[in-house]
């Protein structure tokens, strides 16, 4: 018999357990749709496109050496003053990268003619060894270039800001590998504060669901949430070379927008938040409804382990993790008193504000669905940046970034650094769009293969063209596996997998056996 | 390596579970022995000390080949009972025992077993002691070995790995046991990251603890301690908790469908019973763990903690309706939990330990590489059942003798990748229906068989 407190893979969809490719095949495939991931993330040239490089033209086959030693080789896509972009072959496919002059040490044809530019001749702009670009003017967050730009190199009192967006879908836009490459990114420009400027909302497989209302099946993100958040945390304090310039530990601070449904858990473990004004935390109501299990106990079992979870990064972000449980349950009566302006919580409904009244629980005080719909119930608890100012869960409330500068203390000299987080995500999103793409191109490929030679060795070369197109599927599919979209690809990664790892021990055995 | 390992099992395991008798092997702290008589409807005579005789459950404690075993029992099966005269001298036994004794008969009221908690003799002669002051004057730090239960948060193995008797499982600490008698390590940290798995790897835990506890200052480090992973070390007396950790939600079910009811679930308590006195737990908690069962508390000035089973105490912790899982916070309050630490040097710090160094490196080793190999065998086990078979069935079909050579050398490959993996943890068979090592004698069989060129 099995104890289990577990939690579900990702992408768990109504459709039924998956059966091997063949039948799969047989199936219709989904398409997925251009729109799938709106990256709210715009590439513009703005200011610094006045002139474009004569350099290097579309199409050029360059290698390219950043400051910080890396070498990267590929194809010119866009060459002007400010950037460069390329396209680089990977293991499966292709990725392009946005490179920004002030990463660049040198670039070269890859066919050996250089590309130093002579005494004399136009060079790009020179940009301070740290990227910075802004000064404590306002700012634009979905442009990768801060208005305002300076040329200006960053002065010794100056504090710098790294500023990470989260949007778009958890799990497959905010995902480990793209976090990890921006934590590297910020590693290396060393800045003081690093600001996680969360606005996501209830998105799951590139559609909105259920939006006012809360989603339990978000609590089987919290093992995602845990490893993920570790790149804030526990990874940052680790590791000895991730300092600022001063050699002190950045300072870690959450911005919070719109943080609805499994976004929700992301701010917790942070000890600084902030709130935008007319933010929005929470949408993970109904944890009751968990688990289907006919079991109470099995159940109860379920909520309890979630809970405790959820609690647990409060408690690690030095939270109180009273409000995460008023988040989260729906029987669950909670109030609050201000004793000396700070919140005296009560389990009960005798406090000066009620902030839920188990109306999950009590039929007559359930929400109306006008209250839910403005984000304005009781059952389970949602944090406006009033409330969260009020319950002690936010340290100021911040619209824009010389606001939030100013919260943090640092308004009277500040620049938010010009790092790489816009592109590294715009990026991950164009290579998953691009791999789920090419995995349904595959799957095509592999229905359309024929093995019908005349001799074995003609027989056995196209099965070997169907192993090795099940085998890039599943390189790709284990590469991006928690990122990727069953909706685009058509079936749900687990099956479509070990469907593809039977196709290959059937195919395998077909070539043993068919032998002169 | 493999040969040690059984060794060591043969010291530390007791004989196999059945449903009907459930025998595990125990070592009972501080318990007397009576004469007790249980006649089964067998005709089987069972003598020892009764442990419990209530509901449809009777638990006797026996002797058998010098080593304590617990032997449950329904009602149905028990013709009658004889209570006996309980033993006189219990205490001063268990003080003699520290010296090897004669294994007793059953029926005897012979010594206890050594007392659990003899410290092993040091490096050099010297005795090696908790007490800090002990250590300060001996001159030399607190050797300190930290193994894995379950891979750390850090490993980002994603979701559904690191299950108790999958990826985390008892043979492997077996394993580690002598690596770290040999590196002369002073304390053992089992740091907890595992949503759960099977029960029966439970008890496997519980026996290799014990005998952890025999040889070094042990604690369980908690990041996410779930079910089956909060079961199992519930036998340290000391528990330190992660800011982020989660301890508890240990209900029995069966892939979540049905929680176990009846007899398995009353060992199951049992079992957490004993486990709480040698954790020096209050029942209530591994209890309202494992039910639906109320644990509120009451906290003085000095902190004392008193327990009860409802919720009439001053601060409710789990209400009557709910299955308790601890947040660092609350175990900390109610005394679970010692201290929280987010790091190593803090762990240090809550447990006392002012001089350390890191030690038993080959025994962290064995047990993650032990992890690592489990977590591919969990991954692959299917697929190679399946290549498996797909290669046994091409041989039996065909009359071509080389081609039939082909897919036996094909299914042997794959049945020796599933034997390698099933030696180490027979568990993992369960994800592909086998249950015990039986099935690849009988594949060996036919493998061999087949080879046999064809009868016309």
């Amino acid at each position: 018999m099995k104890t289990m407190g577990q939690t579900s893979k990702r992408g768990v969809s109504n459709r039924g357990v998956g059966t091997i490719v063949r039948g799969l095949l047989a199936a219709s495939l989904l398409v997925a749709s251009a729109g799938l991931v709106a990256s709210p993330m715009v590439l513009t040239a703005g200011a610094h496109a006045a002139a474009r490089a004569e350099l290097f033209k579309a199409g050029d086959k360059v290698k390219v050496t950043l400051k910080d030693g890396t070498v990267l080789e590929g194809e010119v896509v866009e060459h002007t003053q400010a950037q460069l972009r390329i396209r680089i072959k990977k293991d499966i496919g292709t990725s392009t990268r946005t490179l920004e002059s002030s990463e660049i040490a040198s670039v070269a044809l890859s066919d050996g003619g250089s590309s130093n530019p002579a005494p004399g001749t136009p060079t790009a702009p020179s940009r301070p060894a740290l990227g910075g670009t802004a000064t404590g003017a306002a700012t634009d967050r979905n442009s990768p270039f801060i208005a305002g730009s300076s040329m200006d190199p960053i002065g010794e009192e100056t504090k710098t800001i790294y500023v990470i967006p989260f949007r778009g879908e958890f799990g497959r836009n905010v995902a480990i590998p793209p976090m990890a490459e921006i934590m590297a990114d910020a590693k290396r420009l060393k800045p003081d504060i690093i600001v996680l400027d969360i606005d996501m909302e209830f998105i799951n497989n590139g559609r909105e669901t259920q939006p006012q209302l809360a989603d339990p099946r978000v609590f089987f993100e919290l093992e995602i949430v845990r490893q993920l958040m570790l790149l804030f945390t526990d990874e940052v304090r680790d590791d000895a070379a991730f300092v600022n310039r001063n050699g002190e530990k950045p300072r870690m601070v959450a911005w919070v927008r719109r943080a609805l449904g499994a976004p929700a858990f992301l701010p917790w473990v942070i000890p600084e938040i902030y709130y935008a004004p007319g933010a929005l935390h929470g949408g993970i109501g109904h944890v009751e409804r968990i688990s289907g299990s006919p079991s109470q106990r099995v159940r109860e079992k379920m909520i309890g382990i979630m809970l405790a979870t959820a609690e647990g990064l409060a408690i690690k972000g030095g939270h109180d993790p009273i409000v995460v449980r008023a988040m989260a349950r729906t029987d669950y009566e909670l109030s609050v008193d201000y004793v000396g302006g700070k919140p005296v919580f009560r389990n009960d409904m005798l406090g000066q504000e009620i902030l839920t009244d188990a109306g999950g629980l009590i039929e007559e005080r359930a929400d109306t669905i006008d209250r839910v719909a403005r984000y304005q119930g009781n059952d389970w608890l949602t944090l406006t940046s009033e409330r969260a100012l009020k319950l002690g869960v936010a340290r100021g409330v911040a619209g824009a970034m010389d606001d939030l500068a100013f919260e943090l203390g640092v308004a009277r000299d500040f620049r938010v650094l010009n790092g790489r987080a816009n592109q590294v995500l715009t990026d991950w999103s164009r290579e998953l769009l691009r791999t789920e793409r090419d995995i349904v191109e595959r799957i095509r490929m592999l229905r359309q293969t024929q093995v019908n030679g005349e001799t074995p060795e003609e027989r056995n070369r196209q099965r070997g063209r169907i192993i090795g197109l099940c085998r890039d599927i599943i390189r790709m599919l284990d590469r991006y596996k928690d990122s990727l979209s069953p909706t685009a690809i058509g079936f749900d990664i687990a099956p479509l997998r070990q469907g593809l790892e039977v196709q290959i021990a059937e195919v395998e055995q077909a070539i043993r056996a068919d032998r002169r | 390596m493999n040969r040690l390992i059984s060794s060591l099992r043969l010291l530390v395991r007791g004989s196999a579970l059945s449903l009907a008798l459930g025998v595990a092997a125990v070592l009972c702290p501080s318990m007397g022995w009576a004469s007790d008589t249980v006649t089964l409807a067998s005709g089987e005579t069972l003598t020892g000390t009764i442990e419990r005789d209530e509901g449809d459950v009777i638990v006797i404690r026996v002797l058998r080949e010098g080593k304590e075993e617990r032997v449950f029992l329904t009602r149905q099966e028990v013709l009658k009972i004889v209570r006996g005269t309980a033993d006189t001298q219990p205490s001063k036994i268990q003080k003699d025992a520290s010296s090897a004794t004669a294994p007793a008969s059953p029926g005897s009221s012979g010594p206890a077993p050594a007392k659990e908690g003899a410290k092993a003799q040091g490096a050099g002669g010297q005795k090696k002691s908790d007490d800090p002051k002990l250590q300060a004057l001996t001159g030399r730090p607190t050797r300190v070995a930290v193994l894995n239960f379950g891979g750390p948060s850090s490993w980002k193995l994603g979701n559904g790995a690191n299950q108790v008797g999958e990826m985390a499982i008892a043979e492997h600490f077996v394993g580690a046991l002598p690596l770290l008698k040999k590196d002369n390590v002073d304390v053992v940290i089992i740091r907890v990251n595992s949503p759960g798995g099977y029960t029966t790897e439970v008890t496997e835990f519980h026996n290799i603890f014990r005998e952890y506890k025999k040889h070094f200052r042990c604690a369980a480090w908690i990041e996410w301690g779930i079910s089956a992973a909060a079961m199992s070390p519930w036998v340290f007396e000391e528990i330190y908790m992660y800011p982020e950790g989660a301890l508890g939600g240990a209900t029995s079910h069966f892939n979540g469908v049905a929680a176990v009811e009846g007899f398995d679930l009353e060992k199951t308590l049992y079992r957490m019973e004993l486990a709480s006195a040698e954790g020096k737990k209050h029942p209530f908690i591994a209890r309202a763990m494992q039910i639906q069962a109320a644990l509120s508390v009451n906290i003085d000035e000095n902190g004392n903690v008193t327990y009860f089973q409802d919720e009439t105490g001053q601060r409710v912790i789990n209400g009557s309706s709910k299955v308790l899982t601890l947040t660092s916070k609350d175990a900390y309050d109610i005394k679970v939990s010692k201290g929280t630490a987010a790091t190593f040097e803090e762990l240090m710090g809550v447990m006392g330990i002012s001089e350390w160094e890191t030690a038993g490196a080959e025994a962290t080793k064995f047990v993650d590489d032990g992890i690592r190999r489990m977590n591919v065998a969990r991954e692959e086990i299917v697929i190679t059942m399946q290549r498996y078979q797909m290669a046994l069935g091409a041989a039996a079909g065909t009359r071509d003798m080389d081609a039939r050579r082909r897919e036996v050398g094909v299914a042997r490959s794959q049945l020796t990748r599933m034997r390698k993996w099933m030696e180490e943890n027979p568990l993992l068979g369960l994800n592909v229906g086998l249950q015990g090592m039986g099935w690849f004698t009988e594949q060996d069989r036919l493998l061999r068989d087949l080879l046999r060129p064809p009868q016309n």
